[in-house]
């Protein structure tokens, strides 16, 4: 008497496909699971018998034993909970066991049979898409999110005795599509605008350049010169998500459980900001058996802020490096190697020294020499060569609030990024000129003018040089003249060298 | 390396004049490079937490004191110190670090370049040992030696307390002439100058007034602006807005009528050509150096 429920375990970004089987036999009526279960899965027994008998379902008084293939596969979470009730229930013959063929099903249970949310149903349900099944029962509260993938009948489940009637065909699918275009065009502002900041002409300037580009920036300012203003009016500017994009964010925050309930998409652009206390796994990304995403990952598409930059540690700066690079995080586990992507506009922000009041008129820093230039000399480190844009954020004086203009709104900036960008996919797709041919004539004597004077050294003039690109493709440039690189130079080294 | 450090004891013909005259003068001297010239030394001194001003005035008095003939003396300390040699030695001229430690021993570690650049250009000076450490009541001692070999000493941006006030104190009881070189009167960095000029420290604005001062005639021209300097007539209206004291560049765009991104570009170029700087909060104003 064995009983086959299909099932997935979440292994990084993707659902790998799990096998419940669940056999009877002779013997003291006692609850085995085998075939690698991790500790959250071993709790299970406790909660599918519990659950089992308050649905007012018969526990069948024998020995059982639960098998979890392949064999060799750790299995994580408590998303086998729900399968494995089926598997007890379909082994004991109330279930006909018929119907479980192509049919995924995850959820956790709670002691009274309801069936708690998990993480990564989307991820579950595309893997269950891929392999063929033809439906899957999901939590309710996981059910919006899963109906994003087209192809597949999605039930939700709120109960286990709801479960068990998708399973014995009582309760048909309902038809629930998802038109991710029209929650898209729906999304909802979230009402910061580059105009509600006074003058900062030229923080807001490399901004708008940084989103254009998908060039790194770092903004150094005592406190509450309003960099942390700035930079959540980063995502504002950044054209909207397509399709694709809000689907991947929207993977990536199933499997970190960060959607909220009755979210069924990430429609606008992520914004995370990290605080500097955090490790680098949860960073990076990371965690046992199977690592989770980090807040990189979580900002997939969108901006990851860290405030503070030179007070994180040294472990969480190099393991950015080439996540921020590469646009994806590779984690190698023993039996899988797993990647989360993590495409991200990085802001990050600094006080120009310990006390923050460096270089302020009229204020005093209370630095001593050889800490101010500890501070700097880690803030000048490796990864700050992975930083396109520096730019210095003034705190200003009464005076210089007073009868400062506001400048443009998101909306205009975010035209010109929108437009700069399409210049910029163009260019990638036909067969363009290196940058250095691009380079009108008297750029080229600028750059060898600021390279005489020691301003931009060899290592810095691809990224000075792809920084005028960007600069150019905001004024509707095919070359790059004087100007896309003089402005360039401007945000192009630490502020204090 | 072929380098070899030379031991000066007192008495040597060798051994700077005017340290012997200063009170309690070092029984020998260490060198490494250049033997010590005869010329008139000046200190040019200076604190480490200094700002863009302080260090363009450093290296732009520095580089004028050297054209008209006298060797800069300082302390190897980053801020001033580093950028008064460094003015030296771009103005082609010799320059002396004096240390506090051992002669083969570079401190701070991160100004190398500079220790190299004055072995093989200068003269690095110590009354210390080799091998022995920068211990930091040495320093305060290494401080008698620079205003004490010193006709003067001139005072770019220090604090109220500090390396550069004790030097240039030593430098007054020794009788020498102290200059102060004036700074904002806000600035923090130039309260130790605005202190001296309060106690009858000479104001100085440029290398010329020092030379009038000591009554030195310059050997060359003292200012050797860079002729000439050819300006774009973007260039020449935002060079005419800047002031000497830092500005938002939010104003500037507005008083050219020019937009931010124009301005930063027009910025970058002028201060490619020496007429601008950038000083502290993303603020610019005109360069010392330029105009």
């Amino acid at each position: 008497m064995v009983a086959r429920v299909e099932s997935v375990s979440v292994v990084g970004m993707e659902a790998r496909p799990v096998e419940v089987e669940v056999a009877l036999s002779g013997g003291l009526p006692e609850f085995h699971i085998v075939g690698l279960p991790s500790v959250a899965v071993k709790e299970a027994r406790q909660r599918v018998k519990a659950a089992v008998t308050s649905s007012e379902q018969e526990w069948p008084q024998r020995r059982i034993t639960a098998n979890l293939a392949p064999g060799d596969l750790r299995k994580e979470g408590s998303l086998l909970d729900l399968p494995l009730a089926v598997g007890v229930l379909a082994a004991s013959g109330k279930v006909p066991r018929t119907n479980l063929s192509g049919l995924v099903i995850v959820g956790e249970l709670a002691l009274d049979g309801r069936v708690r949310p998990i993480r990564g149903a989307l991820a579950a349900a595309v893997g269950a898409k891929q392999r063929g099944a033809w439906g899957i029962v999901v939590p309710k509260q996981n059910q919006d999110e899963a109906c994003l993938v087209p192809g597949i009948k999605v039930m939700g489940a709120a109960h286990l005795v709801e479960a068990l009637a998708y399973v014995s065909g009582e309760l048909a699918p309902e038809r629930n599509r998802i038109d991710v275009q029209a929650l898209l065009a729906q999304a909802v502002d979230d009402g910061l605008d580059l105009s509600d900041v006074n003058g900062q002409a030229l923080p807001k300037r490399a901004l708008e350049i940084a989103a254009a580009g998908g060039h790194n920036l770092l903004m150094v300012g005592p406190p509450g010169c309003g960099k942390t203003m700035l930079a959540r009016r980063l995502p504002g500017i950044l054209p909207p998500m397509t399709a694709e994009e809000a689907l991947e964010v929207t993977h990536v925050w199933s499997v970190a459980g960060l959607l909220q309930e009755g979210q069924n998409l990430v429609s606008t652009r992520p914004f995370r900001s990290v605080h500097h206390h955090a490790s680098a796994a949860a960073v990076v990304g990371g965690g046992s058996p199977w690592p989770r995403p980090g807040e990189i990952s979580m900002a997939h598409n969108g901006v990851l802020f860290m405030d503070e930059l030179p007070l994180f540690s040294r472990s969480v700066l190099e393991g950015l490096r080439q996540p921020v690079e590469d646009g994806v995080v590779t984690i190698a586990r023993m039996g899988a190697v797993v990647r989360f992507p993590s495409k991200v506009s990085l802001i990050a922000a600094a006080n120009p020294c310990l006390c923050g009041s460096f270089g302020e008129a009229g204020s005093s820093c209370s630095c001593p020499p050889a800490r101010l230039e500890a501070y700097r000399s880690k803030l000048s480190g490796p990864f700050l060569d992975r930083m396109d844009l520096f730019v210095e954020v003034a705190k200003l004086s009464e005076s210089e609030l007073m009868g400062i203009k506001t400048g443009s709104s998101s909306g205009e900036v975010r035209a010109r990024v929108t437009k700069a960008r399409q210049m910029r996919r163009k260019r990638n797709e036909s067969c363009a000129p290196s940058l250095i041919e691009m380079l009108e004539p008297e750029a080229e004597v600028f750059v060898r003018s600021a390279i005489a004077k020691g301003r931009f050294s060899a290592r810095g003039l691809s990224r000075h040089l792809n920084v005028a690109r960007t600069i150019a493709d905001l004024a509707g440039q095919v070359t790059i003249g004087v100007d896309a690189i003089a402005e360039a130079m401007q945000y192009g080294r630490p502020v204090w060298e | 390396m072929g380098m070899k450090i030379a031991r000066i004891p007192r008495g040597s013909p060798r051994y700077p004049g005017l340290l012997v005259e200063a009170p309690s003068p070092p029984a020998r001297l260490f060198t490494l490079g250049l033997p010590l010239e005869p010329a008139p030394f000046i200190a040019v001194v200076g604190t480490r937490k200094c700002t863009s001003y302080g260090i363009s005035m450093a290296k732009k008095i520095a580089a004028d004191l050297t054209r008209s003939g006298l060797v800069v003396v300082s302390g190897l300390a980053t801020g001033i110190d580093a950028a008064a040699h460094q003015g030296a030695l771009e103005a082609g001229g010799s320059t002396v670090a004096v240390l506090g430690s051992g002669i083969d021993i570079c401190y701070p570690r991160r100004n190398r370049h500079l220790y190299d650049a004055i072995k093989s250009a200068g003269t690095l000076v110590t009354e210390y040992e080799a091998g022995e450490p920068p211990l930091p009541h040495r320093f305060p001692q290494r401080n008698r030696i620079i205003a004490g070999m010193s006709i003067a000493t001139v005072i770019v941006e220090a604090g109220s307390g500090g390396g550069a006030m004790i030097t240039s104190r030593l430098a007054m009881e020794m009788g020498r002439e102290v200059f102060a070189i004036p700074g904002p009167a806000h600035s923090r960095a130039s309260d130790g100058p605005h202190l001296l000029i309060r106690d009858g420290a000479r104001l100085v604005a440029s290398a010329a007034q020092i030379l009038d001062d000591l009554g030195i005639l310059p050997k060359g021209s003292v200012s050797q602006e860079s002729p000439g300097i050819q300006l774009t007539i973007d260039e020449a209206l935002v060079a005419r807005s800047l002031e000497s004291s830092p500005m938002l560049l939010d104003l500037i765009s507005e008083r050219v009528g020019m937009p931010a991104s124009s301005v930063a570009a027009t910025l970058a170029s002028l201060e490619l050509k020496g007429v601008a700087m950038r000083g502290p909060g993303g603020r610019f104003a005109l360069s010392p150096n330029g105009c």
